[in-house]
């Protein structure tokens, strides 16, 4: 688990070493609220609300640039549990960017693994993305997630937790077009049984193959309300 | 009263009653070396398990308990006290292979008729009685136990409508003596 996480760090620093001074940057803040329902059959249902807004941008040669833009995502999901701890999910995205509706279809099987000293979630996920003035893509996606105790060995009511994203995406568009590698620490507060709350950083570097790349620095909130 | 007012009016109350809807059954902390009762603390020094002990005071609907936590030679030991440092159990965590083949079978039986589906995620030997027998117990193999174990396992398993985490424990010979659920927290944030 530890040699995951280390090999990621490698590469984020790697790719940092090495990035010329052609590549790009952006940075802002994200915000996620996810509401569950559960529903007979172990059905799920999910909506979840996403802000992105981006506060500036630049390059690594020193130019800089304020380019504030808004997007707004809407995700709809239905999951079914087919055994204990394992789900698979199917999924909706619309995305307005600046007036251009983006449309996305999800799948997706994710497991999780209880461990003796914290929780190891595992997805498989695959997203195909079009709209009037996008090129149609299909993204595959392989994300390991851990979810870390702060007190005791697990997470109860009102207490903290660490998590830390690690997800890999390949694009295909017209052919291979690139990969992307994210890494995303988070500190999270359990309210509740089914509800919690989550702040990080979440790290992106896009086109890590080629250049110029593309890094990518946001400050994320999470809230997930799961409604019995 | 605006838009946005409404909308976090509305968030705020689905907030503070889904925290009053919790339901706690078991919580542990971690706590100094300096707050174990000594007995406690001299009864788990005299097993000689030799390795690094973490100590923890944990809540339940059966009242304040310290546990001792400890890797030993490959296996994760837990020794429960009461809150006067009194020796409760050691348990010791091993997989469900290593119980006796037709215990097991028994075992499994019973988590099939219980369960449509299940998938165990601990299994612990628990072993009770005085002191001595105890210590004899550690260092004995599975089988040549001088006190035999009873075994605590957790199970996470699906019903009809739900999935579920539950407690049980069996006796030596495969009875199920006690049937506990455990308060279930949503994976979501692992999950998508």
């Amino acid at each position: 688990m530890n040699k995951v996480f280390i090999i990621s760090f490698f590469l984020l620093n790697v790719t940092l070493s090495f990035s010329q001074d052609i590549s790009t940057y952006r940075y802002g803040i994200r915000g996620n609220a996810n509401i569950s329902k559960c529903f007979e059959k172990n059905w799920t249902g999910t909506i979840r609300l996403r802000g992105i807004g981006q506060i500036g941008s630049g390059d690594f040669s020193g130019s800089r640039e304020r380019l504030p833009n808004e997007t707004l995502e809407l995700f709809i999901w239905g999951s079914k549990r087919l055994k204990p701890n394992t789900k698979v999910a199917f999924g909706y995205t619309g995305s307005d960017f600046g007036g251009d509706l983006i449309h996305r279809f999800n799948q997706q099987y994710s497991w999780v693994t209880p461990l003796q000293h914290f929780t190891l979630g595992q997805r498989i996920a695959l997203d195909e993305t079009f709209g009037k003035s996008s090129i149609f893509r299909i993204r595959a996606r392989y994300r390991i997630n851990a979810q870390f105790p702060l007190s005791g060995q697990a997470v109860n009511d009102n207490e903290l937790y660490l998590k830390v994203n690690n997800e890999y995406l390949g694009i295909l568009r017209n052919g291979f077009d690139g990969a992307e590698v994210r890494l995303i620490p988070m500190l999270g507060m359990q309210l509740g049984n089914q509800n919690k709350i989550e702040l990080g950083l979440d790290n992106r570097i896009n086109n890590i193959f080629a250049n110029p790349r593309d890094f990518q620095f946001w400050a994320v909130a999470n809230w997930y309300l799961t409604l019995e | 009263m605006s838009i946005h007012s409404l909308l976090l009016a509305v968030l705020f109350s689905i907030l503070v009653l889904s925290t009053q809807a919790q339901v706690k059954i078991e919580r542990e902390y971690r706590i100094k070396e300096k707050f174990v009762p000594q007995q406690a603390q001299q009864f788990f020094d005299s097993l000689a398990l030799q390795s690094k002990v973490k100590w923890y005071s944990e809540k339940s609907d059966l009242g304040q308990r310290i546990e001792a936590k400890t890797k030993f030679q490959g296996e994760y030991y837990s020794v429960r006290f009461d809150r006067t440092g009194t020796f409760l159990d050691l348990q010791v965590q091993r997989s469900l292979k290593t119980i006796d083949s037709l215990t097991q079978q028994a075992i499994v039986h019973s988590l099939n008729t219980q369960f449509k589906k299940w998938k165990v995620d601990k299994v612990q030997f628990q072993y009770q009685g005085s002191f001595e027998q105890v210590k004899q117990s550690v260092y004995a193999a599975t089988d040549e136990s001088v006190i035999p174990p009873s075994y605590e396992i957790d199970v996470t398993a699906l019903t009809e409508d739900d999935q579920d985490i539950y407690q049980l424990l069996y006796s030596h010979s495969g009875d199920m003596l006690k049937k506990s659920i455990f308060a279930t927290y949503s994976m979501t944030n692992l999950e998508f």
